[in-house]
């Protein structure tokens, strides 16, 4: 794999860069593999990037139906923070936060990750509360996340009207500094091109349609161009997580919901951290200027990657009674990713209840922030056939043997 | 999401209505209690739900919706 240089461009600039090699190969399924992924989002990407980087796995196969990131990877607001409630995810996501400075440095691919921090306003009590207690938990786990005054919050994002908020007045505000934001498309291709070039085979436009098992054991995996065997498979496929699940018998915890995100026309820098307005509307601003607009889950479980009007509206509201500068913007673009939002909105990092079949699910809508981390820690399960302490309270289990973990800080969890 | 239709008051926005999930129920089976507790068959294609029809009527309803295409069919 050449590196991408700042002498690498200005070679390819002379000569009209017709020189640019490949990033990665597409090369057709083989019959058998050590491992096979489905999903090639950023979670499958990583995964097996660490699978051959840190456990010398490099046999491997990742599949999609669609194209690399073309899911929810390439559908979220980017938003990367660890001010969570529990423990468990607190120190998760922290050394998610380490791994994320790092990521454009080890895999050779600016991910443009920019540490620019992050601000929730806090417009309920019942909000309130919730952050005191993640106040203390985030201190306790030596994680940077203060609570401040609504005028701190105005000092510090301009465009905020506290006066617009009638309906809703902000009581307080968080500040989170080390959250950021970086290029979703990016995090995608840098961990495939370093995947690939460590020997794993990356497949596009290619369904995996079951998983077969013969008796407690999985054998491989059904695909659009064939039958596959492989010891281990990995389920990294968020909205598919239980459709895929079932055709090996299982069931999972999880329901199928669109999480919707917007896009504004390209503005000048006006907000140069993350705003989050829990339950309501969340921003952020590009580098190209549009403002990335995300809202809470809708209400109504569906496949459809397009959302319903009532979260529109919800989001509109918020948003243009908390910043009236916008309320004219006009918006570019809407979509919604399918999320595989968990019982306890806690992700599934586990062995199934099937020998060699491993699920990296649920992680709903906080699945990208998570995308280093957890393919790290999904890696090291597949590769040892154990949990690592760090995803060990993410059991598929938690539920039957009483640990579920409930999350109040995701983008889906309502007051 | 399509309009939703209440036998009382019509096609209605969706936005009136509560999503109640799955109609099925869910029994405690051979699986014990948690799969019946937290398991979900989050089916892709027809499912059968109830819906509540909050700012309207406020009748519980039994409606079939393709969850791949939000379509309700009778």
């Amino acid at each position: 794999m050449r590196g991408y240089s700042i002498w690498a461009l200005a070679r390819n600039a002379l000569t009209g860069h017709a020189g640019w090699p490949r990033a990665w190969r597409s090369p057709r399924p083989r019959e058998r593999y050590e491992a096979v992924i489905v999903g090639a989002g950023g979670h499958g990407l990583a995964t097996a990037y660490y699978l051959a980087r840190r456990h010398g796995m490099r046999n491997v196969l990742v599949v999609d139906k669609g194209w690399i990131g073309g899911g929810n990877t390439g559908r979220n607001t980017v938003t990367i923070r660890a001010n969570y409630l529990r423990e468990e995810s607190i120190r998760f996501h922290a050394e998610g936060l380490r791994m994320w400075r790092e990521m454009s440095g080890e895999l050779g691919f600016n991910v443009m990750f920019s540490e620019r921090g992050q601000i929730d306003l806090i417009q309920t009590w019942a909000k309130l509360r919730d952050v005191k207690r993640r106040q203390v938990l985030m201190r306790l786990a030596g994680v940077p996340f203060e609570i401040v005054s609504p005028e701190a919050a105005k000092a510090r994002v301009p465009i905020l009207d506290l006066d617009g908020a009638k309906r809703f007045p902000v009581l307080a505000a968080t500040w989170h500094p080390s959250a950021g934001v970086a290029r979703h498309d990016a995090v995608a291709w840098g961990y495939a091109r370093a995947a690939d070039a460590l020997g794993v085979d990356i497949v596009q436009g290619c369904e995996v349609t079951a998983v077969r098992r013969e008796g407690g054991r999985v054998t491989g995996v059904e695909t659009a161009m064939g039958f596959v065997v492989a010891p281990k498979v990995a389920l990294a496929v968020s909205a598919h997580a239980s459709v895929l699940a079932q055709t090996a018998g299982v069931r999972l915890p999880i329901e199928t919901v669109p999480l919707q995100a917007f896009v504004s026309e390209p503005l000048k820098p006006m907000l140069d951290c993350v705003v989050n307005c829990p339950g309501q509307v969340y921003l952020s601003q590009s580098d190209k200027g549009e403002l990335v607009i995300g809202g809470g889950a809708d209400g109504v479980p569906s496949y459809v990657q397009r959302g319903d009007f009532a979260t529109i509206e919800r989001v509109v509201t918020s948003l243009a009674e908390l910043f009236p500068v916008l309320g004219r913007v006009r918006m570019l673009r809407q979509w919604a990713g399918a999320i595989d939002l968990c019982y306890d909105t806690s992700p599934i990092v586990s062995k199934a209840p099937v020998d060699g079949l491993y699920l990296d699910v649920g992680w709903g809508s906080g699945g990208f922030k998570a995308i280093p981390a957890g393919g790290a820690a999904f890696a090291a399960l597949i590769a040892n056939d154990m949990p690592g302490p760090e995803v060990a309270p993410f059991a598929l289990d938690r539920f039957a043997t009483g640990r579920p973990l409930y999350e109040t800080a995701g983008a889906s969890n309502r007051d | 999401m399509r309009l939703v239709p209440c036998p009382d008051c019509g096609p209605r926005e969706p936005g009136e209505f509560v999503c109640l999930g799955d109609s099925g129920g869910h029994p405690v089976g051979e699986d014990g209690l948690a799969e019946a507790l937290y398991g979900r068959a989050n089916a892709k294609g027809p499912v059968e739900e109830l819906w509540w029809h909050k700012f309207g009527c406020r009748r519980w309803l039994k409606l079939r919706r393709n969850s791949a295409t939000n379509e309700f069919v009778p």
